[in-house]
């Protein structure tokens, strides 16, 4: 395999690491689950006000965004919020840059 | 497997479900951000939401909606470092150059465009006509 195949393997091994840790930890720890657990909460209702304002569908609406994120599909969702996080602090652009200095020939810099 | 087929089986149907709240955000916020809390908003909002809901074309707009979504918070970007990463990584052929980024130099940027304006060697090197010399 040529240095492009090993960079493809790096990245389909490195970026699912990075998106499993967050069940993981809260696997592990379960304070870290319930925690996270709110702050979702929050930010759901956050972000269904944004769109909606104050009211009543704004409650039903986020209640129904709750129930399916947090409780039944929460480390689905942890997984996605973590890669959306990471997307938008342009992280992943970050590790292929590193992988790619990893993988240069010290002799011709390339 | 035939449990695990159904827990995916509902695990897509419920993302379905909250892609489509998400959708039903985003109109929402639209039309009451051009037309307020009117009559013709909701009319707008109905309409919208019978055509991305309950039309034949809910495939395509949900795809659409999350490749939006996806490239809003720059995957665009990934792609871009990717193919500039895996392109100097790439093995030199026999006989060419190892390559570099795409604009790498000067000197390549010169070459590329001095390429561009003779595309073929016989019609780049016309022969000039002699100065004039003074009477």
């Amino acid at each position: 395999m040529n240095e492009k195949g090993n960079i493809v393997l790096f990245i389909a091994i490195a970026v699912p690491l990075i998106i499993v840790l967050p069940p993981l930890i809260m696997e592990l720890i379960p304070e870290a689950k319930i925690i996270f657990q709110v702050i979702s909460i929050f930010m759901l209702y956050t972000t269904v006000r944004g769109y909606l304002g104050d009211g009543p569908l704004t409650i039903v609406i986020a209640a129904i965004l709750i129930y399916f994120l947090v409780f039944k599909w929460f480390f689905v969702f942890a997984s996605a919020y973590m890669f959306q996080l990471l997307l938008s602090i342009q992280v992943f652009s970050v590790v292929i840059w590193g992988i790619g200095t990893r993988l240069r020939n010290p002799a011709t810099g390339q | 497997m035939l449990t695990f087929l159904g827990f995916l089986g509902e695990m897509f149907a419920d993302a379905n479900f909250v892609l489509k709240i998400f959708i039903l955000l985003t109109i929402v916020s639209w039309a009451r951000m051009h037309l307020g809390k009117s009559a013709l908003s909701y009319i707008l909002i109905a309409g919208f939401c019978y055509f991305v809901f309950f039309s034949d074309l809910w495939a395509l707009f949900g795809g659409v909606y999350l490749l939006y979504m996806l490239f809003m918070l720059g995957f665009a970007s990934i792609i871009i470092d990717f193919f500039f990463v895996t392109q100097s990584q790439g093995m030199p052929q026999q006989g060419q150059e190892e390559q570099g980024s795409p604009v790498d130099s000067g000197k390549d940027v010169m070459e590329r465009m001095h390429g561009m304006r003779h595309p073929h060697p016989g019609l780049g090197a016309r022969p000039r006509p002699p100065p004039m010399m003074p009477g």
